[in-house]
């Protein structure tokens, strides 16, 4: 009796101060539908789980890590050697981080192919290609960190190619690598990109995306619009949160094993002074682009097959990015040119990764 | 290790060689040889008098570009020390040194104390010979000049701590103690999950019915 009494009095105190009885009764009545498809509406909260335990680890091991090119290989040696369970700590933060790029990919291809970027969503689906490219960035900056020689090595070609753009390549070729060349600046920017930049950037729009999936609600599969079918909606609290924790759990546990039993091992400490060394490649969610500028031959006519190859790839985000805007169908059209050329790019991509992992 | 080394040349043609190399860097292109010979002095491997090479330097392909960057556009210096296994066993191993500057142009190009290049030698690993690996070949300048000694503890410690950075670190338990813990750890995780989803399994049942009969 007493207990509820100061329940009562907690409650109230903070209802008094932040009025979050607002934000109860938002979720209290906020639905979801429940269709085949709702599987992949889990996706949304399974990035923010993997993005969450990566803030959590990547805090811990900035504890220790020292971004120079003195320390910077031999901080995450230590890292692996002398703190307590430092290695598995920096391997979690390495499966959270290929878990988050993995499922942001099943989230826009799935967003993609359900259409769910059609009106009023558009907004939606353009922050979310946003996060997809800050979530790159996130890989790509982070992979440097350790410093071994095919962090290096892979920064020196990702760096190099926006060079291939014309009148502003040079610049943001610089900007990433703070001179001319891969060098200590580079580590340092690469770091306060992956942690300050970046992570600011994409809390800004993760909430400008949750505040649009809040305020708009998840989309209807469009075969059950055409069709006429009524689709049954449940609450978001507690039923579907209910259903998204089962998938949470099992993610995490899935993680921590891979983590400890595959762990990630640290290369060489880099030399600047080093060559490339033979078969370079990037991580494995810029396979397929890597491939695909390995297709382009040294020149096209008169412009290098490397601009070339980095215009149509800039061209097609573009198109991706304003799909939205290109697909204006009412929503009772399916689309089937959108879902075919959509598959087809998803069969490309997969088979360019493939392709380049067997070289 | 499995090393074989063959004399190759002590020839003034391959020192000629190198400095049209080193001057034309698309002479490396042209002589694909002479930029392996040239790979294996730039490979990374930059190590300090007293230290041993962990393995023979390999080179790499992309090479000539790399060496014909810098030797057209900077300085560099590249201080090898290498421990040669003996061509067969029991024979001893062979330490060498050499010390290349890289300059803008061929004149700076020496060896320490000017000696002249004194020995080239092929590489290869015996996993080359039998095509499990694609490793190239590797050619070392080699020096006899014995190694700069300079505070051999506190070299030591550098030789230990550098040795450790050039080698892939692959994590693993610390000791019996925290692997036992782990996997404990583990286990019991996978059984708090499978309590978690009975539970939430029967939570979501419980959640469903409550929102069909509307209570």
């Amino acid at each position: 009796m007493r207990s509820k009494v100061w329940r009562g009095r907690v409650a109230s105190w903070w209802e008094e101060r932040l009025g979050w009885s607002l934000l109860v009764n938002f979720l209290r009545h906020k639905t979801v539908p429940q269709t085949k498809h709702t599987i992949w509406l889990y996706t949304g909260s399974l990035i923010l789980l993997f993005f969450s335990l990566q803030v959590v680890t990547g805090i811990i091991l900035a504890l220790y890590y020292k971004p120079t090119i003195a320390e910077a290989n031999e901080s995450v040696r230590r890292i692996m050697t002398e703190v307590p369970l430092g290695w598995v700590i920096r391997s979690i933060h390495f499966w959270s981080a290929t878990g988050m790029i993995a499922t942001v990919f099943v989230h826009m291809i799935s967003s993609w192919l359900l259409k769910s970027y059609r009106r009023p969503r558009e907004l939606t689906w353009m922050t979310g290609v946003f996060l997809l490219v800050i979530t790159l960035g996130f890989g790509f900056t982070g992979y440097l960190l350790p410093w071994d020689h095919l962090s290096l090595a892979a920064t020196k070609v990702g760096t190099d190619i926006p060079r291939a753009i014309p009148l502003v390549g040079l610049w943001i070729s610089k900007l990433l690598r703070g001179g001319e060349d891969v060098s200590g600046d580079t580590l340092t920017r690469f770091y306060i990109f992956h942690v300050c930049l970046l992570p600011l950037l994409i809390l800004v729009l993760v909430g400008i995306h949750l505040f649009l999936v809040q305020k708009l609600g998840m989309s209807h599969p469009l075969s059950c619009e055409i069709k006429g079918i009524r689709v049954e909606e449940v609450p978001f609290w507690p039923n579907f949160v209910l259903r998204e924790a089962r998938v949470w759990v099992v993610a995490v546990g899935l993680l921590v094993t891979v983590a400890v039993f595959l762990p990630r091992s640290l290369g060489p400490k880099a030399d600047l002074m080093a060559p490339t060394p033979a078969g370079i490649k990037p991580e494995w969610y810029f396979l397929f682009l890597f491939q695909t500028l390995k297709l382009f031959p040294a020149e096209l006519l008169v412009v290098s097959g490397e601009t070339v190859a980095i215009f149509l790839i800039l061209l097609g985000l573009a198109l991706f990015f304003f799909l939205p805007l290109i697909d204006t169908r009412p929503a009772a059209r399916k689309g089937k040119v959108i879902t075919l050329v959509s598959l087809a790019l998803i069969a490309y991509a997969i088979g360019m990764t493939i392709w380049s992992l067997l070289e | 290790m499995n090393l074989r080394i063959k004399q190759w040349s002590q020839s003034p043609v391959l020192f000629l060689l190198l400095t049209c190399f080193l001057f034309f860097p698309l002479a490396g292109k042209l002589f694909p040889c002479i930029g392996k010979a040239a790979a294996a002095g730039n490979n990374g491997v930059t190590l300090m008098a007293g230290e041993t090479a962990p393995e023979p330097v390999l080179a790499r392909p992309n090479f000539f570009h790399a060496v014909g960057e810098r030797a057209s556009s900077g300085f560099m210096r590249i201080n090898l020390r290498l421990v040669i296994p003996g061509e067969s066993p029991g024979k001893k191993e062979t330490e060498t040194t050499a010390e290349v500057f890289f300059g803008f142009g061929p004149a700076e190009l020496f060896l320490r104390q000017n000696q002249p290049l004194l020995l080239a030698g092929w590489v290869e690993r015996q996993e080359i010979k039998e095509g499990k690996t694609d490793y190239m070949e590797d050619l070392s300048w080699l020096q006899t000049a014995p190694p700069e000694r300079r505070g051999e503890k506190q070299e030591g410690e550098n030789v230990r701590e550098r040795k450790e950075n050039r080698q892939v670190l692959r994590p693993a338990f610390m000791n019996i103690k925290e692997k036992v813990g782990i996997y404990a750890f583990v286990a019991w995780m996978w059984l708090v999950i499978a309590v978690f989803l009975y539970v939430l399994n029967e939570q979501v049942k419980e959640a469903d019915r409550r929102h069909r009969y509307k209570l």
